[in-house]
């Protein structure tokens, strides 16, 4: 992957060359996985790899619980990118969270409850939404610097918990790999644009 | 009945906001591992149902309840969400929350009811 230009021909994704960087990196020294960022939806892959791997965790399937951890690895490095654009801390992202790839240009932004964080809103539907947080700071993953939550009909899809769960099933499943996401979500942080 | 669906989260997020047992057991003593933490409660009850912006269109159950629901949208901006929950679920705000919560669930279940 040519990636120089894809951060040409996309400039959302100018701040996040760390990001790049790193994955291309963790590809140098992976054990088999299809690392590419380009080619699938973010938070479809998130929330797919997630329910993988909790699926497989309740069944005891190593290989469905792998499947499942390395999918949702893929998601929350794409995921990570998604809240370190250019719009972060611009006029719409009240919380300091930018616009998601991929959210509707007429999805409203609006601050979340919870504080910190912004809601982009359906306009025709105010129970489908997506949501960026910052992290909290008694949050179990230290290195994480933004969780996302996709919410359809007034249920979250793609949850803060269940997100921050599988990161730690991550980690002691594959503590090497772990460390290297840690590493990347530390490289990730906004404070470092 | 899709409109539905979120009711259902609702209610279900509602009751979990309320259950002060629960909270306690799950934040405090950590014998229950499958109870959200307060700022996921708090996400689920409002920001995943969308109930602050459909009280902004208009009535959502009844006059009475959606007045309830308010008061707890109220309550909910004033916590301290980046407390450490075990110290959060034994503050007088968090136990306000949970009460008005119980109220706001007794008041949806009545009108759902009806």
């Amino acid at each position: 992957m040519n990636w120089e230009l894809q951060k040409q021909l996309n400039p959302a994704i100018g701040p996040t060359v760390d990001i790049f960087e790193a994955v291309e990196w963790l590809r140098s020294d992976d054990d088999g996985g299809e690392w590419t960022i380009d080619s699938f939806s973010p938070i479809h892959q998130l929330n797919q790899g997630v329910q993988q791997a909790e699926t497989g965790f309740e069944r005891r399937d190593a290989k469905a619980t792998a499947e499942g951890i390395h999918n949702s690895e893929k998601g929350f490095l794409a995921t990570a990118m998604l809240f370190l654009g250019p719009g972060a801390g611009g006029a719409e992202a009240a919380g300091g969270i930018a616009r998601p790839k991929g959210v509707p240009a007429d999805w409203v932004a609006k601050p979340s409850k919870t504080g910190g964080g912004t809601r982009f809103v359906d306009p025709a539907n105010p129970h489908n939404s997506v949501a960026g947080h910052a992290r909290r700071p008694q949050e179990s993953v230290p290195q994480l610097a933004a969780t996302i939550r996709e919410a359809s009909e007034g249920r979250a899809v793609v949850g803060c918990e269940r997100q921050r769960r599988s990161q730690e099933h991550a980690r002691s499943a594959h503590p090497s790999r772990g460390l290297r996401l840690a590493i990347l979500m530390a490289m990730a942080r906004p404070d470092r644009q | 009945m899709k409109a539905q669906v979120w009711r259902a989260g609702f209610i279900q997020s509602l009751e979990e906001a309320s259950d002060i047992g629960g909270q306690r057991a799950a934040w405090v003593d950590r014998t229950y591992t499958h109870f959200p933490a307060p700022a996921e409660l708090i996400c689920q009850i409002f920001d995943d149902s969308g109930v602050d912006d459909l009280l902004a269109e208009g009535v959502v159950f009844s006059e009475t309840t959606d007045a309830a629901v308010r008061r707890l949208s109220t309550l909910a901006a004033g916590l301290d969400l980046d407390e450490e929950p075990g110290r959060l679920v034994s503050s007088e705000g968090w136990i306000e929350f949970a009460r008005e919560a119980a109220r706001v669930l007794a008041s949806v279940r009545e009108d759902l009811a009806e």
